[in-house]
């Protein structure tokens, strides 16, 4: 009996303490795009480049020369200049560069505002990406709705990358990523 | 016995002795960067709130400092250099609920355990500050999303009997009564202030403008018309603006502020409200601006902070609350007080115990007034259209004498670039300042393709060069007889030696102040500003050389100099 009852004291205590952490953690607190959103995004767009658009690919097909573009922001949060560039080399670089030149004769080019940016410079060399001819261009796009109501506020993101081809302008290849976060308080305290 | 009397006096006298300092510590301020504001000196503002401003988001001042720090950066223009605070400061804002749980502690401790955000007015206008350092860096996207984020609901009372907007005093006595009358009808307690309130669209005309603004440079120029049409409702002295911007006759857009924005103030009963007191009268002065001597424009003021700061639906009723818990915890303290009127012991202690809470709460009423000092009056904006590079512009605020700035080296835009922005913070200074109103550069910069001063030398060397080291620099140094045995990097060595920086990012992200101020950086402030303006409008002193190799050269130079004079006089 008394130890049946020393039993139920610790599950009591447990179940106290168990009470008191659940309403200790707190609720989300912003909708921001968070680093692990963006990394899960890029995985997965990458993975699904690499059995989309270059699974049929090998040595022999027509080259494929892509240049990418920066983040197109329409979310309603600030999305730095880097991590807009970032995002893209993420998705690039998921890709084995080496195997995919070799094997499906693709190579990522320098970006034209890169490019732009460097013969700005009075020390470029004339001659730098002078064969740079991309044949496509890889683009994405983040969208974000927004819902509050009270001290509730959901962002739906959708985020879509795309391959056009330039010379024909068809777009070759569509990836998206959605999601939904949602946070809790005052939004002005 | 006489030890158990003594021990109450004691007591209270230590209470009384923490009540006082609980009592001033609701005026913990900033740093302060009043004087340097006051005359437009925007570099070493933003070098002292760079250098110790609150570094740790749960710090009190952390975003007052990195908005603050925002502001000063940009008005010295240095939009680059305002990056990382800006991205900080936005990041804390759109986090919700930061100081939840902490009202109650605030109110019956020190109102300064909560983390300062701002009033719904502050908070607007930092979301507009971020929109802006994202134009000036051609970030229109960001912008954007900035300038949405202004845009958030606010809260309206309504009026008093008189028609008046309700004050925040009016509002509490409201909040005790219903809470009160809810509470003795067996109601569930539903706050006032949580509920009494009608979620109105906002009226921040100066918000639409911006993400109109954003929008439009984006190309998305259906979203830009609704946008300017909803700013142009709040504010029809906007139109003459938006029609402007539309018409395709716009390639610059000039923001400009003027002004000293309103002061937060305490009022009321223990001084447990607060309010906002205009320092600079809102006289809706139009802005006029000259663009190289060619007709006058003038243009209305987007936004009057004074007007904002005023109306409780940008008040988000900290001070009602802190002042609510602290009626109610009053009128408790005063009926136990009086029962306690016993001569016992007990009773005593009791009393002591009552006056020791009203002593603390009494401290603690007082209302926080942290506000952001560095807000303007009134914010304008004038579309523009530069044709040639190196333009000058020329501005007033009204007949205000003090307002006069003359902005030089503003370029168009690049062939990529619907717009540029260009900001200028006018110092509210009580006198002209004597570079505000030049139209000449004086020293030889990066974004200035106008005459140069001669000879062409840097300024570390004795000259007024202060280009960023380039082959075409140290040709021009060398077509002019200097420098004709160093090579570029023998020079950029020579300024690493002399420990002086080329570039934001060498920096940690913030710019330091410029070497003509005494500083280590040859970052060029954005032309357009107010930092441009005083940085290349007045003379500074020379230069000291640090290093030997600099000190080597610059006697060497000046020998060469001295003796060049001599050839020329003996002709």
């Amino acid at each position: 009996m008394g130890g049946r009852r020393r039993h139920a004291g610790w599950s009591a205590i447990a179940i106290s303490l168990m009470a008191a952490i659940a309403a200790c953690s707190s609720p989300p607190r912003s909708t921001l795009l968070s680093t692990d959103d963006l990394h899960a995004m890029t995985s997965e767009m990458a993975a699904d480049l690499q059995m989309g658009l270059f699974a049929d690919r090998g040595p022999d097909s027509p080259p494929m020369r892509i240049a990418i573009h920066k983040v197109e922001n329409l979310t309603s949060d600030i999305i730095p200049e880097n991590q807009r560039w970032a995002i893209m080399a993420r998705v690039r670089d998921a890709q084995p560069i080496i195997v995919l030149s070799r094997e499906k004769n693709v190579r990522f080019v320098i970006p034209a505002e890169f490019l732009r940016e460097s013969r700005q410079r009075a020390d470029s060399e004339p001659e730098f990406a002078a064969n740079r001819n991309p044949t496509h261009t890889m683009t994405a796009t983040f969208r974000s709705l927004t819902r509050t109501a009270g001290i509730h506020r959901t962002d739906v993101y959708s985020c879509e990358f795309r391959m056009t081809e330039l010379s024909s302008g068809a777009i070759v290849w569509v990836g998206m990523f959605e999601f939904k976060k949602a946070a809790v308080g005052k939004s002005y305290d | 016995m006489t030890h158990q009397q003594g021990a109450p006096v004691r007591w209270g006298l230590t209470v009384t002795a923490i009540a006082a300092c609980l009592g001033s510590w609701g005026c913990a301020s900033a740093i302060k960067v009043d004087k340097e504001v006051a005359v437009g000196d925007y570099g070493a503002a933003r070098q002292k709130l760079a250098e110790h401003g609150e570094d740790k988001p749960g710090n009190r001042h952390y975003i007052l400092d990195k908005m603050r720090l925002t502001m000063t950066s940009l008005a010295d223009g240095y939009p680059d250099s305002a990056e990382l605070a800006t991205n900080e400061m936005f990041e804390l804002l759109r986090t919700q609920g930061i100081n939840e749980d902490k009202t109650v502690l605030a109110a019956v401790t020190v109102e300064n355990v909560l983390i300062w955000k701002g009033e719904p007015f502050e908070q607007a206008m930092a979301f507009y500050y971020v929109a802006l350092q994202k134009a000036m860096r051609g970030e229109w996207d960001n912008a954007r999303a900035a300038a949405a984020a202004s845009l958030f609901l606010l809260r309206d009372f309504g009026e008093n009997e008189k028609g008046e907007r309700l004050s925040t005093e009016e509002i509490a006595t409201i909040s005790v009564e219903q809470d009160r009358q809810r509470s003795q009808e067996g109601e569930d307690a539903q706050e006032y202030i949580d509920h009494g309130y009608q979620p109105i669209k906002t009226n921040f005309a100066l918000g639409y403008l911006m993400n109109g603004v954003a929008n439009y440079a984006m190309g998305r120029d259906d979203e830009a018309r609704d946008n300017f049409h909803e700013a142009v409702n709040l504010n029809a002295g906007l139109q003459d603006v938006t029609t402007k911007i539309l018409s395709g006759r716009t390639n610059t857009l000039l923001f400009v502020e003027y002004g000293q924005g309103p002061r937060k103030v305490r009022y009321g009963m223990d001084n447990a409200f607060s309010r906002f007191e205009p320092r600079t009268p809102s006289i809706a002065a139009p802005l006029r601006v000259t663009v190289d001597g060619g007709p006058q424009q003038a243009f209305g003021p987007a936004c009057d902070v004074n007007t904002m700061a005023m109306d409780h639906m940008w008040n988000n009723m900290q001070d009602v609350r802190v002042a609510k818990s602290y009626i109610g915890t009053a009128l408790i303290a005063g009926a136990v007080a009086v029962s306690a009127g016993s001569s016992s012991e007990g009773a005593q202690y009791a009393a002591l115990a009552m006056a020791i809470a009203g002593l603390l709460m009494k401290a603690s009423a007082a209302a926080d007034i942290t506000y952001c000092d560095l807000l303007p009056q009134s914010v304008y904006l004038a579309p523009l259209y530069l044709s040639a590079a190196d333009a000058s512009i020329d501005l007033i605020v009204g007949d205000d004498p003090n307002s006069r700035l003359v902005l030089n080296g503003a370029d168009p835009p690049g062939a990529h670039e619907r717009f540029r922005v260009l900001y200028a913070r006018l110092a509210p200074s009580a006198a002209p300042l004597p570079w505000a109103a030049t139209d000449e550069i004086l020293y030889c910069n990066d974004e200035f393709d106008g005459p140069y001063p001669e000879p062409q030398l840097p300024y570390i060397l004795g000259g007024r060069c202060v280009r960023i080291p380039t082959y075409d620099v140290l040709e021009a140094y060398r077509e002019a007889g200097f420098l004709q045995d160093m090579s570029l990097v023998d020079l950029e060595n020579l300024y690493r030696e002399e420990g002086i920086y080329f570039t934001v990012e060498d920096q940690g992200g913030i710019a330091g102040r410029h070497i003509l101020e005494g500083g280590n950086s040859l970052v060029c402030p954005e032309p357009g500003s107010v930092g441009y303006e005083r940085i290349f409008g007045q003379m500074h002193d020379p230069y000291r050389p640090k290093s030997d190799n600099c000190k080597a050269l610059a006697a060497r130079i000046t020998t060469q100099l001295a003796s060049q004079e001599t050839v020329t006089a003996v002709q």
